[in-house]
């Protein structure tokens, strides 16, 4: 007898060898099939995102009947639900999209009573409540301002959770669309309070039903308040949340500060109908009264305020702007000091 | 008669594992460089090659085009990767993407230019 060289007597002397190749084959076939039926577009999308090639093709020879298999049968998407929360990426899954903005809504909208302040009224306001969770988000204007309001809330057992999206903006979504990414932050952090300081970026031309809308007239404004509008009602989460939103300090820039102006008049229109959950914090007055200056006199002290750039504030800047945010936060909840 | 049928299978297997793995070679996101200007590197991704080297490619494109001034192009190979360009500028900034090359290899930014 030929000598088995396999030494697969060495498993089958100890009553080990309990599966059979056909067995291997089985599996083999079993897993198959469920990949297939489970994630066969992924290995369709695998296919399409590769170089053009031998492999790219032999990839999409599988992947695309494997695709068209699991695009009929319903467990693909169910496996996508179900593993869900194991995706490391943020994802913005087109929920509140400025491309689902209307264009011009129908009828007139209603005012409601959440367009008046207690004080407007002379009504007394709601008492404070407890404060457990701040969003600070923005573009690069929001930073340092996150650290300085985090520090300052530090010991106050308040959670300051810090999203800086640098260079993006309101007005280029071809970046990141802050309509959907304001949808995300909500349904993912659920804050109490929202501090945005947006506005660095902006200026770049609006789409809308084939036409471009130039900055800085009146239909950019308009469609610029659109989009914070739209942002405000999802931070402020139906009443339960308030928001901050900064206005812009005048930068150095001419050609900025002329953005910034149109940027800050759509921020007061857009925030009209809840002036009592949104509150708009003017920065102009306490820092740039006069025009852009570097510096200004803080508790005494002559000090620079502004990053080199003439856009940003610096970290005193910045403090100096978190104590004014937070002076209004008090109005609503309860920190401690 | 099981051989050829178990050589069928695994063929079959090696073929749909390869579609599965095929993600192995899909880009790699990585964290931008501190941009050396006035802006920003908004986003850095890579294939076939690693973030330090994606980081390398980005601040060599960088250099090569604001010798030209801050709203300058790079006509030429940077550490021989071929870069391609898409622009959206306005008076105060510009953004791009850049693609550069070097055979399979990739290196993907964007940035954010001050004007």
């Amino acid at each position: 007898m030929a000598r088995d060289d396999s030494l697969m007597e060495r498993f089958e002397q100890h009553g080990l060898s309990r599966f059979r190749a056909r067995d291997a084959v089985w599996a083999v076939l079993l897993v198959s099939t469920l990949l297939v039926v489970l994630a066969g577009d992924s290995a369709r999308r695998a296919g399409e995102q590769m170089n053009p090639g031998i492999g790219r093709d032999l990839v999409l020879l599988v992947g695309k009947p494997a695709g068209a298999i699991a695009d009929a049968l319903p467990f693909a998407r169910l496996a996508d639900k179900a593993t869900a929360w194991a995706s490391p990426d943020e994802a913005l899954n087109g929920q509140g999209s400025f491309a689902t903005l209307a264009a011009s809504p129908a009828g007139i909208p209603p005012v409601t009573p959440d367009a008046f302040t207690p004080a407007q009224l002379g009504t007394k306001p709601p008492a404070p409540r407890p404060l457990k969770r701040v969003l600070v988000t923005g573009d690069s204007m929001s930073t340092p301002l996150d650290t300085s309001v985090a520090r300052a809330l530090a010991g106050t057992g308040v959670k300051v959770t810090r999203e800086p999206h640098l260079g993006s903006g309101i007005s280029k979504s071809f970046l990141v669309d802050w309509g959907e990414l304001s949808s995300t932050q909500v349904r993912k952090l659920h804050p109490d309070a929202v501090v945005v300081f947006i506005g660095a970026n902006e200026g770049f031309p609006f789409e809308r039903d084939g036409r471009e809308i130039k900055c800085c007239g009146a239909p950019w404004a308009a469609e610029y308040a659109n989009r914070v509008r739209a942002m405000m009602n999802t931070y402020r989460a139906d009443g339960r949340a308030r928001v901050y939103w900064v206005k812009l300090p005048t930068v150095r820039s001419k050609p900025r500060s002329a953005i910034g102006r149109v940027v800050n008049a759509a921020i007061d229109v857009a925030a009209e109908p809840w002036k009592s959950q949104v509150r708009v914090i003017d920065t102009i007055a306490t820092f740039t009264p006069n025009g852009y200056r570097d510096a200004m006199e803080i508790d005494g002290q002559d000090t620079i305020v502004r990053q080199p750039d003439g856009i940003h504030f610096n970290d005193a800047g910045s403090a100096y702007l978190a104590r004014i945010v937070l002076d209004r936060v008090r109005q609503d909840f309860a920190v401690e000091r | 008669m099981l051989s050829r049928l178990f050589l069928g299978v695994s063929l079959l297997a090696a073929i749909v594992a390869l579609s599965f793995a095929g993600g192995a070679s899909a880009a790699t996101t990585c964290k931008p460089p501190k941009y050396p200007g006035s802006g920003y590197f908004t986003s850095l991704s890579v294939t076939k090659t690693s973030c330090s080297t994606g980081v390398k490619v980005a601040k060599a494109y960088y250099k090569c085009r604001v010798a030209h001034g801050v709203k300058g192009h790079c006509g030429k190979k940077v550490l021989g990767y071929t870069c391609h360009e898409t622009r959206r500028s306005i008076a105060t900034e510009i953004d791009a993407k850049v693609t550069c090359k070097r055979g399979s290899k990739r290196v993907v930014h964007s940035y954010q230019q001050d004007v």
